[in-house]
Protein backbone atom coordinates (compact mmCIF):
# COMPACT_ATOMS: atom_id res chain seq x y z
CA UNK A 1 0.00 0.00 0.00
CA UNK A 2 1.59 3.00 -1.21
CA UNK A 3 2.10 6.44 1.21
CA UNK A 4 -0.36 8.64 -0.37
CA UNK A 5 -2.87 5.55 0.38
CA UNK A 6 -1.89 5.55 3.98
CA UNK A 7 -2.66 9.20 3.95
CA UNK A 8 -5.66 9.28 2.30
CA UNK A 9 -7.17 6.67 4.84
CA UNK A 10 -5.99 8.81 7.83
CA UNK A 11 -7.16 11.86 6.63
CA UNK A 12 -10.65 9.72 6.21
CA UNK A 13 -10.54 8.65 9.09
CA UNK A 14 -9.16 11.26 11.18
CA UNK A 15 -11.45 14.27 9.72
CA UNK A 16 -14.65 11.61 10.58
CA UNK A 17 -14.01 10.37 13.60
CA UNK A 18 -12.15 13.53 14.99
CA UNK A 19 -16.04 15.23 14.06
CA UNK A 20 -17.45 12.15 16.09
CA UNK A 21 -15.04 13.10 19.07
CA UNK A 22 -15.45 17.07 19.00
CA UNK A 23 -18.86 16.69 18.25
CA UNK A 24 -19.60 14.55 21.53
CA UNK A 25 -17.17 16.68 23.67
CA UNK A 26 -18.84 19.38 22.68
CA UNK A 27 -22.62 18.23 23.65
CA UNK A 28 -20.98 16.88 26.70
CA UNK A 29 -19.67 20.00 27.55
CA UNK A 30 -23.55 21.88 26.73
CA UNK A 31 -25.38 19.73 28.57
CA UNK A 32 -23.13 20.02 31.95
CA UNK A 33 -23.47 23.86 31.15
CA UNK A 34 -27.47 23.31 31.16
CA UNK A 35 -27.28 21.16 34.34
CA UNK A 36 -25.53 23.40 36.39
CA UNK A 37 -27.47 26.59 35.07
CA UNK A 38 -30.90 24.58 35.93
CA UNK A 39 -29.48 23.46 39.52
CA UNK A 40 -28.44 27.79 40.13
CA UNK A 41 -32.23 28.50 39.06
CA UNK A 42 -33.57 25.61 41.43
CA UNK A 43 -31.08 27.10 43.93
CA UNK A 44 -32.48 30.74 43.65
CA UNK A 45 -36.28 29.53 43.90
CA UNK A 46 -35.42 27.73 47.03
CA UNK B 1 -50.15 15.99 22.69
CA UNK B 2 -47.04 14.94 20.40
CA UNK B 3 -45.21 12.58 21.29
CA UNK B 4 -41.23 13.16 22.37
CA UNK B 5 -38.22 11.52 22.47
CA UNK B 6 -37.53 10.14 25.85
CA UNK B 7 -34.05 12.32 25.81
CA UNK B 8 -31.03 13.48 23.30
CA UNK B 9 -29.55 10.17 22.61
CA UNK B 10 -32.79 8.39 21.42
CA UNK B 11 -33.04 10.99 18.71
CA UNK B 12 -29.43 10.59 18.27
CA UNK B 13 -29.41 6.96 17.61
CA UNK B 14 -32.66 6.56 15.73
CA UNK B 15 -31.15 9.61 13.00
CA UNK B 16 -28.02 7.65 13.30
CA UNK B 17 -29.92 4.55 12.65
CA UNK B 18 -31.53 6.19 10.07
CA UNK B 19 -28.61 7.34 7.94
CA UNK B 20 -26.63 4.09 8.29
CA UNK B 21 -28.04 1.62 5.94
CA UNK B 22 -27.19 -1.35 3.69
CA UNK B 23 -25.92 1.45 1.31
CA UNK B 24 -22.89 2.35 4.24
CA UNK B 25 -21.72 -1.09 3.85
CA UNK B 26 -22.50 -1.79 0.09
CA UNK B 27 -22.28 1.19 -1.50
CA UNK B 28 -19.69 3.44 -0.75
CA UNK B 29 -16.73 1.44 -0.93
CA UNK B 30 -17.16 0.72 -4.01
CA UNK B 31 -17.84 4.32 -5.19
CA UNK B 32 -14.95 5.52 -3.61
CA UNK B 33 -12.81 2.85 -5.52
CA UNK B 34 -13.77 3.26 -8.94
CA UNK B 35 -14.22 7.46 -8.14
CA UNK B 36 -10.42 8.25 -7.79
CA UNK B 37 -9.63 6.40 -5.06
CA UNK B 38 -7.84 8.03 -1.97
CA UNK B 39 -8.41 11.18 -4.16
CA UNK B 40 -12.18 10.90 -3.84
CA UNK B 41 -12.13 11.34 -0.13
CA UNK B 42 -11.41 15.51 -0.82
CA UNK B 43 -14.75 15.58 -3.00
CA UNK B 44 -16.67 13.67 -0.18
CA UNK B 45 -15.73 15.64 2.56
CA UNK B 46 -16.28 18.65 0.68
CA UNK B 47 -20.02 17.37 0.01
CA UNK B 48 -20.54 16.30 3.38
CA UNK B 49 -19.55 19.62 4.74
CA UNK B 50 -21.58 21.87 2.06
CA UNK B 51 -24.49 19.43 1.24
CA UNK B 52 -25.07 16.81 3.68
CA UNK B 53 -24.65 18.74 7.01
CA UNK B 54 -26.41 21.75 6.26
CA UNK B 55 -29.27 20.07 4.52
CA UNK B 56 -29.50 18.25 7.95
CA UNK B 57 -29.04 21.34 10.02
CA UNK B 58 -31.74 22.42 7.52
CA UNK B 59 -34.72 19.44 8.31
CA UNK B 60 -34.01 18.88 11.80
CA UNK B 61 -34.72 23.38 12.17
CA UNK B 62 -37.68 22.72 10.18
CA UNK B 63 -39.27 19.35 12.09
CA UNK B 64 -38.67 20.99 15.71
CA UNK B 65 -39.42 24.25 14.34
CA UNK B 66 -42.93 23.49 12.63
CA UNK B 67 -43.33 20.23 14.72
CA UNK B 68 -45.20 17.89 12.05
CA UNK B 69 -43.51 15.71 9.19
CA UNK B 70 -42.82 17.01 5.55
CA UNK B 71 -46.06 18.27 4.33
CA UNK B 72 -47.34 19.29 7.41
CA UNK B 73 -43.44 21.57 7.72
CA UNK B 74 -44.34 22.47 4.34
CA UNK B 75 -47.97 23.59 4.78
CA UNK B 76 -47.09 25.52 7.64
CA UNK B 77 -44.47 27.61 5.82
CA UNK B 78 -46.91 28.01 3.05
CA UNK B 79 -49.57 26.12 1.68
CA UNK B 80 -48.84 25.91 -1.63
CA UNK B 81 -45.58 24.04 -0.43
CA UNK B 82 -47.57 21.19 0.68
CA UNK B 83 -47.25 19.39 -2.00
CA UNK B 84 -43.52 18.79 -1.88
CA UNK B 85 -43.76 17.23 1.83
CA UNK B 86 -45.77 13.89 0.00
CA UNK B 87 -43.80 14.12 -2.95
CA UNK B 88 -41.16 13.18 -0.36
CA UNK B 89 -44.01 10.81 1.67
CA UNK B 90 -44.41 8.87 -1.31
CA UNK B 91 -40.61 8.56 -2.08
CA UNK B 92 -40.42 6.70 1.06
CA UNK B 93 -43.61 4.70 0.51
CA UNK B 94 -41.81 3.59 -2.07
CA UNK B 95 -38.67 2.65 -0.62
CA UNK B 96 -40.60 1.30 1.99
CA UNK B 97 -42.28 -1.89 -0.22
CA UNK B 98 -38.96 -2.52 -1.76
CA UNK B 99 -36.62 -2.38 0.52
CA UNK B 100 -38.68 -5.37 2.68
CA UNK B 101 -37.56 -7.51 0.01
CA UNK B 102 -33.86 -6.77 0.86
CA UNK B 103 -34.15 -7.45 4.67
CA UNK B 104 -35.84 -10.59 3.65
CA UNK B 105 -32.97 -11.69 1.68
CA UNK B 106 -30.58 -10.45 4.08
CA UNK B 107 -32.40 -12.54 7.06
CA UNK B 108 -32.34 -15.67 4.91
CA UNK B 109 -28.46 -15.36 4.06
CA UNK B 110 -28.46 -14.90 8.06
CA UNK B 111 -29.21 -18.87 8.03
CA UNK B 112 -27.54 -20.08 5.08
CA UNK B 113 -23.97 -18.55 6.57
CA UNK B 114 -24.45 -21.52 8.95
CA UNK B 115 -23.82 -24.28 6.31
CA UNK B 116 -22.23 -21.61 3.54
CA UNK B 117 -25.27 -22.76 1.63
CA UNK B 118 -24.11 -20.84 -1.46
CA UNK B 119 -21.48 -23.44 -2.28
CA UNK B 120 -19.11 -23.16 -5.09
CA UNK B 121 -21.30 -20.70 -7.10
CA UNK B 122 -22.94 -17.94 -4.77
CA UNK B 123 -24.20 -16.29 -7.93
CA UNK B 124 -26.32 -18.60 -9.48
CA UNK B 125 -27.46 -19.69 -5.85
CA UNK B 126 -28.22 -16.26 -5.36
CA UNK B 127 -30.55 -15.99 -8.54
CA UNK B 128 -31.72 -19.37 -9.25
CA UNK B 129 -31.96 -20.81 -5.94
CA UNK B 130 -33.06 -17.54 -3.68
CA UNK B 131 -34.81 -15.66 -5.84
CA UNK B 132 -35.45 -17.80 -8.40
CA UNK B 133 -35.72 -15.18 -10.67
CA UNK B 134 -36.88 -14.78 -14.07
CA UNK B 135 -35.32 -13.61 -16.58
CA UNK B 136 -38.10 -10.97 -17.90
CA UNK B 137 -39.52 -8.70 -15.67
CA UNK B 138 -42.88 -9.03 -17.93
CA UNK B 139 -45.29 -10.15 -15.83
CA UNK B 140 -44.30 -11.26 -12.03
CA UNK B 141 -43.48 -15.06 -12.29
CA UNK B 142 -45.35 -15.93 -9.44
CA UNK B 143 -44.48 -15.33 -5.53
CA UNK B 144 -41.12 -17.16 -4.28
CA UNK B 145 -42.54 -19.72 -2.07
CA UNK B 146 -39.08 -19.73 -0.26
CA UNK B 147 -39.45 -16.02 1.01
CA UNK B 148 -43.14 -16.24 2.17
CA UNK B 149 -41.83 -17.39 5.81
CA UNK B 150 -38.78 -14.77 6.23
CA UNK B 151 -41.18 -11.57 4.59
CA UNK B 152 -43.97 -12.66 7.33
CA UNK B 153 -41.27 -12.43 10.04
CA UNK B 154 -39.59 -9.10 9.10
CA UNK B 155 -43.38 -7.86 8.71
CA UNK B 156 -43.80 -9.16 12.54
CA UNK B 157 -40.93 -7.55 13.57
CA UNK B 158 -41.53 -4.16 11.92
CA UNK B 159 -45.05 -3.82 12.93
CA UNK B 160 -44.19 -4.73 16.56
CA UNK B 161 -41.47 -1.83 16.52
CA UNK B 162 -44.04 0.86 14.84
CA UNK B 163 -46.82 -0.06 16.77
CA UNK B 164 -44.66 0.40 19.84
CA UNK B 165 -44.17 4.09 18.68
CA UNK B 166 -41.13 6.54 18.85
CA UNK B 167 -40.20 5.61 22.59
CA UNK B 168 -41.30 1.95 23.23
CA UNK B 169 -40.29 0.82 19.56
CA UNK B 170 -38.16 2.81 17.44
CA UNK B 171 -35.71 3.93 20.66
CA UNK B 172 -35.47 0.64 21.71
CA UNK B 173 -34.70 -0.98 18.44
CA UNK B 174 -32.23 1.53 17.60
CA UNK B 175 -30.84 0.93 21.28
CA UNK B 176 -30.35 -2.72 20.45
CA UNK B 177 -29.47 -2.72 16.94
CA UNK B 178 -26.87 -0.44 16.60
CA UNK B 179 -24.30 -1.44 18.99
CA UNK B 180 -24.93 -5.04 17.60
CA UNK B 181 -24.18 -3.52 14.28
CA UNK B 182 -20.85 -1.76 16.04
CA UNK B 183 -19.73 -4.61 17.47
CA UNK B 184 -20.02 -6.92 13.95
CA UNK B 185 -18.85 -4.46 12.35
CA UNK B 186 -15.33 -4.14 14.45
CA UNK B 187 -14.64 -7.84 14.51
CA UNK B 188 -14.76 -7.81 10.82
CA UNK B 189 -12.58 -4.91 10.35
CA UNK B 190 -9.99 -6.50 12.43
CA UNK B 191 -10.62 -9.95 10.88
CA UNK B 192 -10.58 -8.58 7.53
CA UNK B 193 -6.98 -6.45 8.28
CA UNK B 194 -5.21 -9.63 9.32
CA UNK B 195 -5.63 -11.07 5.98
CA UNK B 196 -3.07 -11.74 3.55
CA UNK B 197 -3.69 -9.54 0.70
CA UNK B 198 -6.24 -7.00 2.71
CA UNK B 199 -3.55 -5.01 1.97
CA UNK B 200 -4.54 -4.67 -1.59
CA UNK B 201 -8.16 -4.68 -0.81
CA UNK B 202 -7.16 -1.12 0.89
CA UNK B 203 -4.73 -0.15 -2.26
CA UNK B 204 -7.58 -0.41 -4.49
CA UNK B 205 -10.20 1.27 -2.40
CA UNK B 206 -7.22 4.13 -1.45
CA UNK B 207 -4.68 4.97 -3.43
CA UNK B 208 -5.37 8.15 -4.85
CA UNK B 209 -5.88 9.01 -8.60
CA UNK B 210 -5.89 12.52 -8.61
CA UNK B 211 -7.29 12.92 -12.32
CA UNK B 212 -10.33 11.95 -11.24
CA UNK B 213 -10.39 15.08 -9.05
CA UNK B 214 -11.02 16.98 -12.36
CA UNK B 215 -13.98 15.13 -13.72
CA UNK B 216 -17.77 16.24 -12.50
CA UNK B 217 -18.40 12.77 -12.65
CA UNK B 218 -16.65 12.16 -9.74
CA UNK B 219 -17.92 15.20 -7.50
CA UNK B 220 -21.66 14.12 -8.72
CA UNK B 221 -20.59 10.89 -7.15
CA UNK B 222 -19.63 12.32 -4.14
CA UNK B 223 -22.42 14.83 -3.76
CA UNK B 224 -25.01 11.45 -4.76
CA UNK B 225 -23.07 9.12 -1.82
CA UNK B 226 -23.31 11.50 0.42
CA UNK B 227 -26.88 12.91 0.04
CA UNK B 228 -27.88 9.08 -0.19
CA UNK B 229 -26.55 7.82 2.46
CA UNK B 230 -27.95 10.57 5.05
CA UNK B 231 -31.40 9.94 4.44
CA UNK B 232 -32.24 13.77 3.57
CA UNK B 233 -34.62 15.01 0.89
CA UNK B 234 -37.30 11.98 1.48
CA UNK B 235 -38.91 13.33 5.01
CA UNK B 236 -37.43 11.30 7.48
CA UNK B 237 -34.97 13.57 9.45
CA UNK B 238 -38.13 16.33 9.40
CA UNK B 239 -40.17 13.66 10.61
CA UNK B 240 -37.95 12.02 13.54
CA UNK B 241 -36.81 15.57 14.39
CA UNK B 242 -40.27 17.02 14.89
CA UNK B 243 -40.91 14.75 18.12
CA UNK B 244 -38.06 16.79 19.43
CA UNK B 245 -38.35 19.14 22.28
CA UNK B 246 -38.49 23.54 21.51
CA UNK B 247 -34.75 23.77 22.79
CA UNK B 248 -33.14 20.95 21.51
CA UNK B 249 -29.48 21.84 19.71
CA UNK B 250 -29.81 20.79 16.24
CA UNK B 251 -26.64 22.18 14.67
CA UNK B 252 -24.08 20.24 16.68
CA UNK B 253 -26.70 17.10 16.35
CA UNK B 254 -26.31 17.26 12.97
CA UNK B 255 -22.91 17.24 12.49
CA UNK B 256 -22.59 14.24 14.72
CA UNK B 257 -25.16 12.51 12.89
CA UNK B 258 -22.76 12.88 9.90
CA UNK B 259 -19.61 12.51 10.97
CA UNK B 260 -21.21 9.08 12.50
CA UNK B 261 -22.75 8.00 9.81
CA UNK B 262 -19.71 8.57 7.48
CA UNK B 263 -17.29 7.94 9.73
CA UNK B 264 -18.99 4.60 9.88
CA UNK B 265 -18.42 4.06 5.97
CA UNK B 266 -15.09 4.61 6.04
CA UNK B 267 -14.58 1.93 8.60
CA UNK B 268 -16.61 -0.37 7.35
CA UNK B 269 -15.29 -0.05 3.99
CA UNK B 270 -12.12 -0.85 5.69
CA UNK B 271 -13.39 -4.29 6.85
CA UNK B 272 -15.18 -5.21 3.54
CA UNK B 273 -12.27 -4.02 1.08
CA UNK B 274 -9.47 -5.97 3.49
CA UNK B 275 -11.90 -8.97 2.76
CA UNK B 276 -12.31 -8.38 -1.13
CA UNK B 277 -8.87 -8.15 -0.94
CA UNK B 278 -7.99 -11.33 0.62
CA UNK B 279 -10.27 -13.11 -1.81
CA UNK B 280 -8.52 -11.93 -4.67
CA UNK B 281 -5.55 -12.86 -3.26
CA UNK B 282 -6.73 -16.15 -2.47
CA UNK B 283 -8.23 -16.30 -6.24
CA UNK B 284 -4.85 -15.01 -7.50
CA UNK B 285 -6.99 -12.22 -9.50
CA UNK B 286 -6.97 -8.08 -9.27
CA UNK B 287 -8.84 -6.88 -6.44
CA UNK B 288 -10.98 -4.90 -9.60
CA UNK B 289 -11.91 -8.47 -11.05
CA UNK B 290 -13.78 -9.35 -8.00
CA UNK B 291 -15.06 -5.67 -6.59
CA UNK B 292 -18.76 -5.24 -6.57
CA UNK B 293 -21.61 -2.97 -5.10
CA UNK B 294 -24.98 -3.45 -4.05
CA UNK B 295 -26.23 -6.41 -4.05
CA UNK B 296 -23.82 -7.88 -6.19
CA UNK B 297 -21.52 -7.45 -3.39
CA UNK B 298 -24.06 -8.32 -0.60
CA UNK B 299 -25.17 -11.63 -2.49
CA UNK B 300 -22.63 -12.92 -4.49
CA UNK B 301 -18.98 -11.54 -4.13
CA UNK B 302 -19.13 -11.42 -0.43
CA UNK B 303 -20.74 -14.92 0.50
CA UNK B 304 -17.80 -16.15 -1.76
CA UNK B 305 -15.21 -14.38 0.33
CA UNK B 306 -16.42 -15.68 3.51
CA UNK B 307 -16.39 -19.14 1.85
CA UNK B 308 -12.97 -18.72 1.43
CA UNK B 309 -11.91 -17.53 4.52
CA UNK B 310 -9.40 -19.56 6.08
CA UNK B 311 -11.30 -20.08 9.47
CA UNK B 312 -14.38 -19.56 11.36
CA UNK B 313 -16.82 -18.86 8.18
CA UNK B 314 -19.81 -19.49 9.36
CA UNK B 315 -19.38 -16.60 11.88
CA UNK B 316 -18.04 -13.77 9.43
CA UNK B 317 -20.84 -14.97 7.33
CA UNK B 318 -23.63 -14.34 10.13
CA UNK B 319 -21.58 -11.31 11.34
CA UNK B 320 -21.76 -9.91 7.90
CA UNK B 321 -25.24 -10.70 7.21
CA UNK B 322 -26.48 -9.67 10.84
CA UNK B 323 -24.59 -6.48 10.96
CA UNK B 324 -26.67 -5.74 7.31
CA UNK B 325 -29.87 -6.70 8.77
CA UNK B 326 -29.43 -4.28 11.54
CA UNK B 327 -28.63 -1.98 9.40
CA UNK B 328 -31.45 -2.04 7.16
CA UNK B 329 -34.04 -2.55 9.85
CA UNK B 330 -32.87 0.93 11.75
CA UNK B 331 -33.43 2.87 8.11
CA UNK B 332 -36.63 0.57 7.33
CA UNK B 333 -38.49 1.71 10.75
CA UNK B 334 -37.44 5.05 9.90
CA UNK B 335 -38.87 5.44 6.64
CA UNK B 336 -41.95 3.91 7.16
CA UNK B 337 -42.37 6.14 10.44
CA UNK B 338 -41.42 9.48 7.53
CA UNK B 339 -44.84 8.15 6.31
CA UNK B 340 -46.55 7.38 9.25
CA UNK B 341 -46.18 11.18 10.98
CA UNK B 342 -46.92 12.52 7.85
CA UNK B 343 -50.71 10.85 7.80
CA UNK B 344 -51.27 11.12 11.49
CA UNK B 345 -50.31 14.55 11.20
CA UNK B 346 -52.96 15.70 8.42
CA UNK B 347 -55.78 13.63 9.81
CA UNK B 348 -55.42 13.52 13.37
CA UNK B 349 -55.29 10.18 13.77
CA UNK B 350 -53.86 8.39 16.67
CA UNK B 351 -50.75 6.52 16.30
CA UNK B 352 -51.92 3.19 15.84
CA UNK B 353 -54.91 3.85 13.11
CA UNK B 354 -51.90 6.26 11.22
CA UNK B 355 -49.57 3.01 11.58
CA UNK B 356 -52.82 0.57 10.23
CA UNK B 357 -53.03 3.03 7.64
CA UNK B 358 -49.63 2.96 6.07
CA UNK B 359 -48.38 -0.66 7.19
CA UNK B 360 -51.47 -2.39 5.36
CA UNK B 361 -51.06 -1.42 2.05
CA UNK B 362 -47.03 -1.46 2.13
CA UNK B 363 -47.78 -4.96 3.08
CA UNK B 364 -49.68 -6.00 0.11
CA UNK B 365 -47.80 -3.72 -2.26
CA UNK B 366 -43.98 -5.17 -0.95
CA UNK B 367 -45.56 -9.08 -2.19
CA UNK B 368 -44.34 -7.88 -6.01
CA UNK B 369 -41.18 -7.45 -4.36
CA UNK B 370 -40.76 -11.20 -3.35
CA UNK B 371 -42.46 -12.53 -6.77
CA UNK B 372 -39.80 -14.27 -9.55
CA UNK B 373 -39.80 -11.27 -11.22
CA UNK B 374 -39.11 -8.93 -8.08
CA UNK B 375 -35.84 -8.15 -8.09
CA UNK B 376 -35.83 -6.56 -11.82
CA UNK B 377 -39.15 -4.29 -10.45
CA UNK B 378 -36.70 -4.04 -7.29
CA UNK B 379 -33.99 -2.60 -9.28
CA UNK B 380 -36.15 -0.28 -11.50
CA UNK B 381 -38.02 1.60 -8.18
CA UNK B 382 -34.70 2.17 -6.50
CA UNK B 383 -33.23 3.59 -9.40
CA UNK B 384 -36.54 5.66 -9.81
CA UNK B 385 -36.39 6.41 -5.95
CA UNK B 386 -32.89 7.87 -5.78
CA UNK B 387 -32.09 9.37 -9.18
CA UNK B 388 -35.20 10.92 -9.84
CA UNK B 389 -37.35 11.21 -6.53
CA UNK B 390 -34.56 12.12 -4.46
CA UNK B 391 -32.85 14.30 -5.77
CA UNK B 392 -36.14 16.09 -7.94
CA UNK B 393 -36.91 16.42 -4.01
CA UNK B 394 -33.71 18.14 -3.03
CA UNK B 395 -33.63 20.32 -5.57
CA UNK B 396 -37.23 21.50 -5.10
CA UNK B 397 -36.87 21.75 -1.09
CA UNK B 398 -33.79 23.83 -1.55
CA UNK B 399 -35.21 25.83 -4.30
CA UNK B 400 -38.60 26.69 -2.42
CA UNK B 401 -36.74 27.44 1.04
CA UNK B 402 -33.41 29.14 -0.06
CA UNK B 403 -35.20 31.21 -2.59
CA UNK B 404 -38.81 31.65 -1.62
CA UNK B 405 -38.70 31.57 1.71
CA UNK B 406 -36.27 32.86 3.96
CA UNK B 407 -33.18 30.87 5.25
CA UNK B 408 -32.03 33.34 7.30
CA UNK B 409 -35.24 33.24 9.46
CA UNK B 410 -34.41 29.25 9.55
CA UNK B 411 -30.70 29.83 10.59
CA UNK B 412 -31.56 32.02 13.37
CA UNK B 413 -33.82 29.57 14.90
CA UNK B 414 -31.39 27.15 15.03
CA UNK B 415 -28.57 29.47 16.62
CA UNK B 416 -31.37 30.26 19.05
CA UNK B 417 -30.72 26.82 20.92
CA UNK B 418 -27.71 25.23 19.37
CA UNK B 419 -24.68 24.35 20.87
CA UNK B 420 -22.78 27.14 18.28
CA UNK B 421 -23.78 29.20 15.86
CA UNK B 422 -23.80 28.27 12.01
CA UNK B 423 -22.76 31.24 10.03
CA UNK B 424 -23.77 32.76 6.71
CA UNK B 425 -21.74 29.76 4.88
CA UNK B 426 -24.65 27.81 5.69
CA UNK B 427 -26.88 29.60 3.94
CA UNK B 428 -25.07 29.76 0.60
CA UNK B 429 -24.52 26.46 1.08
CA UNK B 430 -27.60 25.30 0.60
CA UNK B 431 -28.65 28.55 -1.96
CA UNK B 432 -26.02 27.73 -4.89
CA UNK B 433 -23.84 25.20 -4.24
CA UNK B 434 -26.06 21.96 -3.71
CA UNK B 435 -29.02 23.05 -6.01
CA UNK B 436 -26.20 23.10 -8.87
CA UNK B 437 -25.09 20.11 -8.13
CA UNK B 438 -28.29 18.35 -7.45
CA UNK B 439 -30.22 19.59 -10.47
CA UNK B 440 -27.23 19.14 -12.47
CA UNK B 441 -27.54 15.62 -11.03
CA UNK B 442 -31.05 15.29 -11.72
CA UNK B 443 -30.99 16.63 -15.65
CA UNK B 444 -28.25 13.80 -16.53
CA UNK B 445 -30.11 11.11 -14.74
CA UNK B 446 -33.87 12.64 -17.01
CA UNK B 447 -31.41 12.48 -19.79
CA UNK B 448 -30.18 9.10 -19.33
CA UNK B 449 -33.23 7.87 -18.40
CA UNK B 450 -35.27 9.43 -21.37
CA UNK B 451 -32.85 8.49 -24.40
CA UNK B 452 -31.71 4.91 -22.76
CA UNK B 453 -34.06 3.82 -20.30
CA UNK B 454 -32.61 1.61 -17.48
CA UNK B 455 -30.99 -1.74 -16.87
CA UNK B 456 -33.28 -2.98 -20.60
CA UNK B 457 -36.61 -3.39 -18.10
CA UNK B 458 -39.48 -2.06 -19.44
CA UNK B 459 -39.88 1.89 -19.60
CA UNK B 460 -43.72 1.33 -18.16
CA UNK B 461 -42.27 0.28 -14.76
CA UNK B 462 -40.38 3.31 -15.02
CA UNK B 463 -43.42 5.47 -15.37
CA UNK B 464 -45.69 4.02 -13.03
CA UNK B 465 -43.06 4.61 -10.00
CA UNK B 466 -42.68 8.38 -11.42
CA UNK B 467 -46.80 8.33 -11.82
CA UNK B 468 -47.33 7.24 -8.41
CA UNK B 469 -44.97 10.04 -6.79
CA UNK B 470 -46.35 12.69 -8.36
CA UNK B 471 -50.48 11.69 -8.35
CA UNK B 472 -49.42 11.08 -4.43
CA UNK B 473 -47.91 14.45 -4.10
CA UNK B 474 -50.88 16.54 -6.18
CA UNK B 475 -53.92 14.36 -3.92
CA UNK B 476 -52.85 14.33 -1.08
CA UNK B 477 -51.99 17.88 -1.24
CA UNK B 478 -55.26 18.82 -2.53
CA UNK B 479 -57.65 16.90 -0.10
CA UNK B 480 -57.91 19.16 2.97
CA UNK B 481 -56.89 18.21 6.79
CA UNK B 482 -57.88 19.06 9.80
CA UNK B 483 -57.27 22.61 10.74
CA UNK B 484 -54.76 22.31 13.13
CA UNK B 485 -52.49 20.65 10.49
CA UNK B 486 -52.43 24.53 8.87
CA UNK B 487 -51.13 26.21 11.91
CA UNK B 488 -47.92 27.05 12.52
CA UNK B 489 -46.49 27.39 16.08
CA UNK B 490 -46.28 30.70 17.01
CA UNK B 491 -42.49 30.80 17.45
CA UNK B 492 -42.19 29.71 13.97
CA UNK B 493 -41.26 31.90 10.94
CA UNK B 494 -44.02 32.59 9.03
CA UNK B 495 -44.06 32.79 4.97
CA UNK B 496 -45.09 36.75 5.18
CA UNK B 497 -42.91 37.64 8.49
Amino acid sequence: MTASAIVMMCIACIGLWGGIAVSAAIMVKSNKKKAAAAMEAQKEEA
Amino acid sequence: MRDQWNSKLAFILAAIGSAVGLGNLWRFPYIAATNGGGAFIFPYLFAILTAGIPILILEYTLGKTYRSGAPGTFARINRKFEALGWFQVAISFLITVYYFAIVVWVLCYIGYSFTLAWGDDSTTFFVSDVLQATSSADGTGGINGHLVIPFLVVWAIVAFIMYRGINKGIDIACKICLPILLLCTIIIVIRGITLPGAIDGLAYMFTPDWSAIAQPSVWVAAYGQVFFSLSIAFAIMISYSSYLPKDEDVVNTAFLTACCNHGFEIFAGIGIFSIIGYMAYAQGVGVEDVAAAGVGLAFMVFPTAISTLPALNTLFGVLFFVSLFTAGLTSLISIIQAVITGIQDKWEMSHNKATTVVLIPAFIISFIFITKSGLDYLDFADYIANSFGIVLAGVIELLLIGWFFKPEKIRQVANLTSNFNIGQWWTWCLKIVTIVVLGYTFIINMAGFLKEGYGGYPMWIGWVCIAFLVIVAIVFAAVKGKPGFYQKPDDAPGYED
